[in-house]
């Protein structure tokens, strides 16, 4: 799983934006009960499938 | 993000974990690519209407047991101390009802299919139209435009009117990055922070080196998605192309054999104006128009005056081994002002001329055309 630099440094550049953007949840409080198609669109569900278990979420895009 | 896969992933196979991305890209199937590449199993719910809200990306959050975020791009020990600990659940936090309904013009986008794009279009022209300072409603109206425009239900200038909604939508909120990047992935070079998809053809070979066929794509990236133009699937060409005709004697195609959809995306700083302007030329399916590959490429001359010049100038190939064909032709190039116009005027359309060889029907007459083309600036 190694990436170029370029993918690095590029992630960090994207990371120092949110400093200033308000987010749409908190910390501390439940994440948006929103229900999504997944990118085949096969399947549609939101984090609230995952009730009970413990979840790591990624928000990304692939550029 | 693949940092945190290698260090998860046995988590995830134990059970311990529960991965899952959420894509903030308007193309589903190139995170589907990305996802093959970098062999990332884990679900990725599709985000392109930006309905989540974040403002920038990437990042990361651990959602506990009762769904409550508990850390916002954790360090490795707060992996640790997260996966170790055992939450309460808010006290009188009542349910939230899952959401955007399905009937709605959101969800008409993201589970509607082709047929469903074009009440969408009209719900959220509706919404931007009682209220013109909904920025949110213009970047989704603008999602809609493009969808439709990869979708056979694809109408005239549905482009176009994807770039100036997310424009309207970047005037209400400037600091708002996801919406800018929408309009920064087809603009100007000189205005992309970064390489969109240069990554496309890398994680193609890569794929199938290991034996598997990539995710088909179903808009292929344009040579503006690029950052280095050899990556990209066309041409970069033209600067000393001979002009078929000096003396404006070609016959003009004045019954639209090939149709041409001109787009001119601005850059996202206000600074100096420059554009990427993206040219599509359809032969008609109607008289089942193709192109005559051995008489020659299609041409294009911009006239930029004194007010611009062209950079960065890029042409599909003709098809190898092909006579004939009726597959889309691209020409994309940019126009930045010109040191030559010191007076700081810019004309509010570029004009320019197409030259292309076709035939129409089977055993039709074959021509040499010429076209005029159009190219609004804002």
């Amino acid at each position: 799983m190694k990436l170029p630099l370029r993918h690095l440094l590029l992630s960090m550049t994207a990371l120092t934006s949110i400093a200033t953007a308000a987010p749409s949840w908190k910390v501390g409080e439940p994440f948006p009960a929103l229900s999504l198609p997944t990118i085949s669109g096969d399947d549609s569900f939101g984090v609230a499938k995952f009730r009970g278990q413990k979840v790591m979420l990624h928000v990304f895009a692939s550029w | 993000m693949p940092g945190w896969h290698a260090k998860t992933k046995d988590l995830a196979q134990a059970g311990k974990l529960q991965v899952l991305g959420i894509t903030q890209e308007q193309h589903p199937d190139r995170t589907a690519l990305f996802m093959q590449w970098q062999e990332m199993p884990w679900p990725v719910l599709l985000d392109s209407l930006n309905l989540l809200g974040c403002k920038g990306i990437p990042f990361t959050l651990l959602i506990d047991e009762h769904g409550i975020v508990r850390f916002q791009n954790p360090k490795d020990d707060d992996l640790e101390t997260f996966l170790g600990s055992t939450f309460e659940p808010v006290k009188d936090a009542p349910e939230e009802k899952p959401w955007p309904a399905r009937e709605s013009p959101e969800g008409a986008v993201l589970w509607g299919g082709d047929d469903a794009i074009g009440s969408a279009v009209s719900q959220f022209e509706h919404r931007v139209k009682n209220n013109p300072s909904d920025g949110k409603a213009h970047f989704r109206l603008g999602v809609a435009y493009r969808k439709r425009y990869d979708s056979p239900k694809r109408q005239d200038g549905d482009f176009g009117k994807a770039i100036a909604s997310w424009k309207k939508a970047l005037e209400q909120d400037p600091s708002q990055y996801i919406w800018r990047r929408r309009i920064q992935q087809y603009g100007p070079r000189l205005d992309k922070p970064y390489s969109f998809y240069d990554w496309v053809h890398e994680a193609r070979r890569a794929i199938v080196a290991r034996g598997a066929t990539p995710v088909a794509l179903v808009a292929e990236p344009s040579g503006a998605e690029f950052a280095r133009p050899g990556e990209s699937a066309a041409n970069a060409s033209t600067a000393g192309e001979e002009h078929p005709d000096p003396k404006g004697k070609v016959p003009a195609d004045t019954r639209k054999l090939v149709t041409v959809e001109a787009t001119a995306v601005p850059s996202t700083k206000n600074a100096s104006p420059a554009y990427r302007v993206h040219l599509k030329f359809s032969p008609n399916a109607f008289s089942e128009v193709h192109w005559t590959n051995d008489a020659g490429p299609l041409s294009f001359f911009p006239d930029a005056g004194d007010a611009y010049v062209i950079k960065h100038f890029q042409k599909s190939p003709v098809p190898k081994n092909a006579l004939t064909s009726t597959e889309t032709r691209h020409v994309e190039f940019e126009l930045r002002p010109s040191e030559k116009n010191a007076k700081g005027a810019f004309p509010q359309a570029l004009k320019g001329t197409a030259y292309y060889y076709v035939c129409e029907d089977v055993n039709g007459q074959c021509l040499f055309l010429r076209q005029p083309v159009t190219i609004p600036l804002e």
